[in-house]
């Protein structure tokens, strides 16, 4: 009982000299992320690699005073924007309709470490991102997990 | 009178005349931080002197093309007086749609096409069409083709026998060049250099050094090895637009294993990612998409017609798409069908010559082909009757 009571401690000393991290993390401190969460985080990473640019506009950091007089005038936009309108806000509707065609892929799934993205073997437990070794486990909670949540 | 055959893609356009040679042009407009008032169309790319942190405005949306601004300004550009110097009264035009493309798309198109810009005929095809038009050509002996179509924005594979596409057999897999450039920026930006910004660098990083592996997980053995075992690494050099113009791959004699270059250019060094990124056209699970990949949705396609048809298909299966220029697609491809098709049905895979322009100059040859003439709808025939003459003539 004497030497178990010493594990906790022994961890705590060799962060403290040799400087280098743990996996560990508290038994009342770690969240576990649900089901649903996760999807959704999936769903948000899979949105976030459909898009055109990161950035943003660099026409819409000018402040207007700036923007010259030959830019397209109003009424030519309301013209045009009935192209838009008609098909923009039932657009993402209308594609859920289109059937994709594609039914799920019936093969095993491989896995891939979130760091450094070779096979991995492991889940974290906390938001469910692969790793493949403790080390990669480390820099996963230290930068990626939990750092969004929805 | 002469033909203008415009396959629209969702990242470049291919345009030409039917008698002359076909252009790649990228369809959309840039922007630049340097110089934020100017917007630059389709080719001025070339013009924009610091291609760092370029803003794409794409008008296609997951493939489907929505921002008619967008597009009407490229097509001004291309077919005005710099580019083509069309004359509409006297021209006839063949332009490419996705499949499954939106009525309300249509109907827009052939608004712009025919009262806006007044072509003399139009017709509307899907580019697969195009590809198989192309392919029956050069083998009239064949009786059916299977089209593998892998784009910017999707891939899709259409069954085509006797010229028709057979609709209900036709599959599409959400992964295009689009997904794996943004993928490729995420995992450098996570695990090396900030480069969420630099769409064209990365994309010409992902042309340069990204190849199709033939045994996936031996590979990753051989990317996990240290120094000159390690075969599959490579260093690129990252264009810094004043001395470096455009990113290059450091040859492999070139390379320091240990320790850091001297010189200060930014390199980026790529192992497993050279080949995990192309991986997700045949595994898209590996991201979380869950859908079949390219091999097995061409037997999921197969096996849903008739079964006297579907050697023939599992015979000519046709690449066409800029995702099939990756070095090793057609040979993984050819085994990974191999492994999943009954040993009894022989199986071929064809990669042309220039697989991006294959529809284009599948749409040069219909221009010519006698009966082009029936096929498309005249101006004069659209004012009479409207939308419903292209809907009914055009096989969309």
């Amino acid at each position: 009982m004497g030497l178990l009571s010493l594990i906790p401690t022994v961890d705590r000393l060799m962060e403290t000299v040799c400087l280098y991290p743990t996996a560990r993390v508290e038994a009342g401190q770690r969240r576990v992320l649900d089901e649903a969460t996760r999807q959704r985080r999936l769903a948000r990473q899979l949105e976030a690699l459909e898009k055109d640019n990161f950035q943003d506009d660099p026409l819409s950091s000018l402040p207007q005073v700036l923007l010259p007089a030959y830019l397209p005038s109003v009424s030519l936009k309301n013209q045009v924007n009935h192209f838009k309108q008609s098909f923009r806000k039932n657009f993402t509707t209308l594609l859920e309709e289109v059937v994709s065609h594609t039914p799920p892929f019936s093969l095993t799934a491989h896995h891939f470490c979130c760091v450094c993205g070779f096979p991995s073997h492991y889940t974290c437990t906390t938001c469910g991102g692969r790793y493949c070794s403790t080390k990669c486990l480390c820099t996963h909670r230290e930068t990626r997990c939990l750092k969004w949540t929805l | 009178m002469a033909t203008l055959v415009l396959d629209n893609g969702a990242y470049t356009a291919k345009i030409g005349y039917s008698q002359e040679k076909v252009s790649v042009i990228p369809n959309c407009q840039f922007r630049s931080k340097t110089s934020r008032l100017k917007t630059f169309t389709a080719n001025q790319l070339d013009e924009i002197k610091d291609p760092s942190g370029l803003f794409y405005i794409l008008p296609f949306q997951k493939g489907y093309l929505v921002n008619w601004d967008v597009q009407r300004k490229v097509w001004d550009h291309l077919f005005g007086k710099e580019m083509f110097k069309v004359d509409f009264a006297d021209t006839s035009v063949v332009i490419t749609e996705p499949y499954f493309n939106f009525t309300s798309i249509q109907e827009s198109m052939n608004e712009i096409l025919f009262e806006e810009y007044q072509f003399q005929s139009a017709l509307r095809i899907n580019a697969g069409s195009l590809s198989a038009h192309h392919y029956f050509h050069t083998n009239p002996s064949e009786l059916c083709c299977m089209v593998v179509d892998t784009g910017f924005s999707f891939t899709h594979i259409a069954p085509y026998c006797r010229r028709r596409k057979m609709k209900e057999s036709i599959r599409r897999i959400n992964v295009g060049g689009k997904l794996l450039t943004n993928h490729l920026k995420e995992i450098i930006s996570y695990r090396q250099l900030h480069v969420m910004d630099e769409t064209h660098v990365i994309n010409q990083v992902k042309e340069d050094v990204c190849y199709v592996s033939q045994h996936f997980y031996k590979d990753m053995e051989i990317a996990q090895a240290k120094g000159e075992e390690n075969t599959v690494m490579r260093d690129y050099v990252l264009p810094d637009f004043s001395s470096i113009k455009k990113g290059f791959c450091k040859p492999r004699e070139e390379m320091v294993f240990s320790g850091k270059y001297k010189t200060g250019e930014q390199i980026l060094r790529l192992a497993n990612e050279r080949f995990a990124v192309p991986e997700m056209l045949f595994h898209p699970s590996d991201i979380g998409i869950q859908e079949m990949g390219i091999p097995e949705a061409i037997v999921h396609s197969v096996e849903s017609l008739p079964e006297e048809m579907q050697p023939h298909f599992y015979r000519n299966v046709v690449l066409t798409g800029g995702n099939t220029l990756f070095p090793g697609f057609r040979e993984r491809l050819e085994a990974e069908l191999r492994a999943l098709v009954p040993a009894h049905l022989p199986v071929s895979v064809m990669l042309p010559a220039n697989p991006v322009c294959y529809a284009w100059e599948g749409g040069k040859l219909l221009a010519h082909n006698p009966d082009y003439d029936e096929m498309v709808v005249m101006r004069e025939d659209y004012e009479e009757n409207g939308h419903c003459i292209c809907e009914e003539k055009f096989d969309i």
